[in-house]
């Protein structure tokens, strides 16, 4: 009986997506139930998606191991954790994100000054290939960004730092690791369930719509995108699978990706609590990432739990800003345009256009301190003898004949 | 007389033209000693001394040596503390290094050898007034005479840099010296005349390479003379003349190259490093960043011997290459970061006296109602067309429009002819004689009432120099020359300290007593919300060159909004026309604040002992 329950709500649930697709519009065009199961789907995870446009989110995410899929939706991670405390902060067009790591070291300095190796050693330098020599391992890295609607700007402090993207500039890197994003989607979760459907609409992928599937207890709709061009042993394997929960903003309970060279499975998602916010929006609230899910395991894992969540309340303005630390260079990537931060410094969203400013500045500055100001190279001493000699036989033929044309002149005016 | 009769005598208006020449050189003598010096000063007197102690010419390229090596001559007898200053880059501009560190070197006797270097330069001033007297008077008659020498004289723009050490007053008495000596050969084409001809188009040549058309110009007019009805004297002869005109403009040659003390000279094309677009052959490169080259390298001109000076000939190439820059340039209000074709006409408009249009005017109605008389109409053609095509070749670069004296070597030419209205002085109709006494009169008063700031001159048309910045900026109004104003300001107000400024110039404020502590600027983008303490308006005493007021920055290398909030506060004080003295109280601040959407500050977080007092200062200047 509750089994019959079951499919006839799912059944219900598939009957409203499909009617609620003629009112959106969507199926203007003949298509196959399939085509207009995923456009229900990518409108619903992109509607819930973007009823977010202000954002305060503390985050903590943790890398470890876990045993089994299920000792990691659990939470039953073992081995050394390496920890990150986000901070996410979003009011339209401006965004602060902060991914500060615990372990990091305060500069390159403490984990460059190992003790020195003793010669004949196995590290001995001569015996150590030179690229090794010179590469340090870092547990782990801090990282900002801040955004308004042009600019970007990165800050890595461990390095001192900062990369500035101007309009017309794209941050490769984006923003990654976010409830939302959960470091699977890309930058700026360019490949979300949502967007991912709309290119199988569009004829990137193939997307099948697999029907209902319970995942962990939740009724979910399931969805494939599978390749359809590229490595010719993929074409036809699934790159991605999306298991949606329809009643809660088409959240991703489940979801896997496949490397697409090889069509094997890489990372599997779950989102195992989901926050409901105001207006009907739903927020992950907790996600574990599997990855080398093709292994045996011990797997690694990231788990992805919210701390605090506001989205009711718009971030202050003063809330987006970023503290460089002094000696911090920020730079436009492959431009002419730096400055180096002379004292620690807050850069507020604001300050973005202007920091910019500084940047061409300063590029210009030093770009004519190096090649306009390069003193010039000492030149031998010509001979001026011979030069000395015309310009005076010159002058005095000259001076010679100032006078005679003058006198010339004015003689017949004295006659 | 009529122009073809040869001189007339100029002794009855003697004693009139040596006292308005002597009121001249008092006026400019006395304006000398009242500016700091402007910023191209800061770099043509060093330049000029290392020119005479170094025989080498590649400071400040972009002018000729002349009027500079006149300036530094009193100077070096002075002895000043000079360092050398070479940078390998073609496009550097190392003479403005030297300018620092010559203010830096010689400290508080620094001004003394500007002012030394200025008095120095008033003789070609008053050679332009004479010059301007007689040949007005030759062709128009005595009042013509006076009426263009007291134009000359008694010009705000003439009053503004006759005083200086650039060379627009020296490229304007030289040229017009020259074009009045080749006059002078037209009528009697004379070996001798030929000779002085030659020689004063030299040095020509080396006071502003703008001159260089003329060149092209004497052979053409020439030509144009001798087609003329009437244009051969019983003296003349093609082929007499011809030889004439060869040997003025090989003379000419000689003498520019002896201004170089002929260095570099006969350098072979090809070896040339080049940086303009049409000489080095560049394309897409950034003339910012373009380090040179040169189309004739590869091609059989690169063979032939220039005979010219090397830095003439490069001189010539930076200039065009400055102008191939496209700088910001500022008009009427509006920023961007080329020139307009009509900027000096606009200029002329508003920097020109009223009473002195009006004369124009009269001068015109005067050749339209005069009789066809062919020989004077020729007589004009000579006047005008150096005139005329100067201003044109101007107006035709436009990659940035920052200066009226471009046009400056012009006004003497337009002085003689504009003379002509003189004869309405003298002339029957009472009206029109009042006409042109008022307008004289006029012309002059408004020029004097604003002496010795006339280099912020503007006529009554945009409300007088207070009302200019709406229009020029640069050195039409502020090129860094009120700081002794400022200073003398600051004496007589002990209360408007601490006084923050902001400069428009290159001479050091300090040397002026005073402390260049710049006002708080707007970081990020004004309109937009921001913490308090990122900047913006906050109370004080502060000064500002105008052109800082507007987000103009030198030369036209930038534009820097962060400073323009100050156009929103009523100036307490101005030093000159050029520095505007601001007292800003807390409401006033927050007022500004308030229109920018910055958060308002708060009297108990201020971190300062006391604040200014609401009662406004009294205002002066």
């Amino acid at each position: 009986m509750r089994r019959l329950r079951r499919a006839l709500s799912l059944a219900c649930l598939v009957s409203f997506c499909l009617s609620g697709l003629a009112g959106l519009g969507l199926a203007a065009e003949p298509a196959g139930g399939d085509r207009e199961a995923i456009a229900v789907a990518a409108q619903g995870y992109l509607s819930n998606r973007e009823s977010f446009p202000t954002i305060r989110c503390r985050f903590r995410a943790v890398r470890a191991k876990a045993h089994s899929v299920d000792d990691a939706i659990k939470g039953d991670l073992v081995g050394d954790q390496i920890v990150h405390e986000g901070l996410w902060l979003v009011n339209g067009a401006k965004v602060k994100h902060e991914l500060v790591c615990k372990q990091e070291p305060r500069s390159l300095g403490e984990i460059t000054s190992r003790p020195k190796i003793a010669k004949g050693s196995s590290e001995d330098k001569a015996a150590t290939p030179k690229a090794e020599r010179s590469s340090v391992a870092v547990p782990c890295a801090s990282r900002f960004v801040l955004r308004d609607g042009s600019y970007t700007l990165t800050y890595s402090p461990l390095i001192l730092g900062a990369n500035l993207f101007p309009i017309d500039m794209k941050d490769p890197a984006g923003i990654r690791l976010t409830p939302f994003g959960m470091d699977i989607m890309g930058p700026d979760e360019m490949v979300n369930p949502g967007r991912v459907l709309q290119d199988c609409l569009g004829g990137m992928f193939s997307g099948t719509f697999d029907g209902a599937e319970r995942v962990r207890g939740t009724d979910t709709l399931a969805y494939t995108a599978l390749y359809k061009s590229g490595n010719p042993s993929s074409v036809g394997k699934p790159a991605y699978r999306f298991l949606l929960d329809p009643r809660r903003g088409y959240l991703p309970i489940h979801t896997w990706g496949t490397r697409p060279d090889t069509a094997k499975k890489t990372y599997e998602a779950y989102i195992t609590h989901v926050r409901a916010c105001s207006r009907d929006r739903w927020f992950p609230e907790r996600s574990v990432v599997v990855l080398d899910i093709g292994g045996k395991g011990p797997f690694t894992v990231d788990e992805i739990k919210v701390l605090e969540l506001d989205v009711d309340n718009a971030p202050l303005d003063q809330d987006f800003f970023l503290s460089l630390r002094a000696k911090t260079q920020v730079n436009v990537e492959t431009r002419p345009e730096w400055v180096t931060i002379q004292d620690d410094e807050r850069i507020g969203v604001d300050d973005l256009p202007r920091l910019h400013q500084r940047c061409i500045e300063h590029g210009k500055m030093r770009t004519k301190q190096s090649e306009l100001a390069k003193p010039a190279e000492p030149k031998p001493a010509p001979d001026n003898r011979l030069r000395w000699i015309v310009t005076t036989v010159a002058g005095c033929v000259l001076a010679v004949a100032v006078v005679w044309s003058v006198f010339r002149w004015r003689r017949p005016k004295a006659r | 007389m009529e122009a073809a009769e040869g001189p007339i005598d100029v002794r009855r208006p003697a004693l009139a033209v040596g006292l308005v020449l002597l009121t001249h050189a008092g006026l400019l003598a006395w304006g000398a000693a009242r500016h700091s010096p402007t910023i191209d000063e800061v770099a043509h007197l060093p330049a000029g001394i290392d020119h005479w102690r170094s025989g080498r010419f590649d400071l400040y390229r972009v002018n000729p040596p002349l009027v500079r090596m006149l300036a530094s001559l009193p100077v070096l007898a002075a002895s000043p503390v000079t360092e050398e200053f070479r940078f390998a880059h073609p496009a550097s501009r190392a003479e403005f290094a030297a300018g620092g560190a010559f203010i830096q070197n010689n400290g508080p006797r620094a001004f003394r050898l500007f002012l030394l270097a200025r008095w120095a330069c008033i003789p070609l001033s008053l050679l332009a007034g004479w010059v301007s007297f007689r040949w007005a008077t030759a062709l128009y008659g005595p009042g013509a005479g006076m009426l263009a020498l007291c134009l000359w004289c008694f010009g705000p723009n003439v009053l503004a840099h006759g005083q200086l050490i650039t060379p627009d007053v020296g490229a304007a008495a030289l040229g017009v010296g020259a074009s009045y000596l080749f006059w002078r050969w037209l009528h009697e084409p004379r070996l001798a005349l030929a000779v002085l001809a030659g020689v004063a188009l030299g040095l020509a040549q080396l006071s502003k390479t703008t001159w260089v058309f003329l060149v092209v110009l004497w052979p053409v007019l020439w030509l144009a003379w001798r087609r003329w009805p009437g244009g051969l004297s019983r003296q003349s002869s093609w082929a007499r003349d011809g030889l004439h005109v060869a040997a003025m403009l090989l003379v000419a040659l000689v003498t520019v190259n002896l201004g170089y003390g002929f260095e570099g000279s006969f350098r072979r094309l090809g070896d040339y490093q080049f940086l303009s677009r049409p000489l080095s052959g560049r394309t897409d490169q950034d003339p910012r960043t373009f380090a040179g080259g040169n189309r004739f390298r590869d091609t059989w001109l690169g063979q032939v011997p220039v005979p010219l000076p090397e830095n003439y000939v490069l001189g010539i190439d930076f200039q065009k290459r400055e102008f191939e820059l496209e700088r910001w340039s500022y008009l009427r209000g509006e920023f961007r970061q080329r020139g307009w074709w009509y900027y000096y006409l606009y200029a002329l408009a508003v920097k020109v006296p009223l009473g002195t249009w009006v004369l124009a005017f009269l001068a015109l109605a005067v050749t339209l109602g005069r009789s066809a008389r062919t020989d004077l109409r020729r007589d004009e053609l000579v006047l005008l067309a150096p005139a005329v095509v100067l201003f044109v070749w101007v107006s035709s670069q436009t990659g940035f429009s920052h200066h009226l004296r471009y046009v400056l070597p012009a006004f003497p030419f337009a002085a003689i002819w504009i003379g002509q209205s003189a004869r309405l002085l003298s002339g029957p109709a009472r009206p029109v004689k009042l006409l042109a006494g008022a307008a004289l009169s006029w012309s002059v008063a408004s020029s004097l009432v604003v002496y010795p700031h006339s280099l912020s001159y503007f006529n009554e048309l945009t409300g007088g120099p207070k009302g200019g910045h709406r229009h020029l900026l640069d050195s039409n109004i502020d090129w860094g020359q009120d700081l002794f104003y400022l200073t003398a300001w600051l004496d007589a107000h002990p209360e408007a300290r601490p006084l923050r400024m902001l400069y428009h110039g290159f001479f050091r404020p300090e040397l002026a007593g005073l402390k260049p502590i710049a006002p708080p600027e707007i970081i990020g983008n004004p309109g937009k919300t921001l913490p308090a303490h990122r900047g913006g308006p906050e109370p004080g005493w502060y000064a500002l060159s105008v052109c800082w007021m507007y987000g103009y920055g030198t030369a036209g290398f930038g534009y820097y909004p962060q400073y323009t909030y100050f156009r929103r506060f009523q100036p307490v004080a101005t030093a000159g026309y050029s520095i505007y003295i601001f007292h800003v109280t807390l409401d006033e601040a927050n007022r500004v604040r308030r229109e920018l959407d910055l958060a308002e500050l708060d009297r108990a977080e201020l971190d300062i002992a006391e604040l200014p007092g609401d009662k406004p200062a009294a205002p002066g200047r």
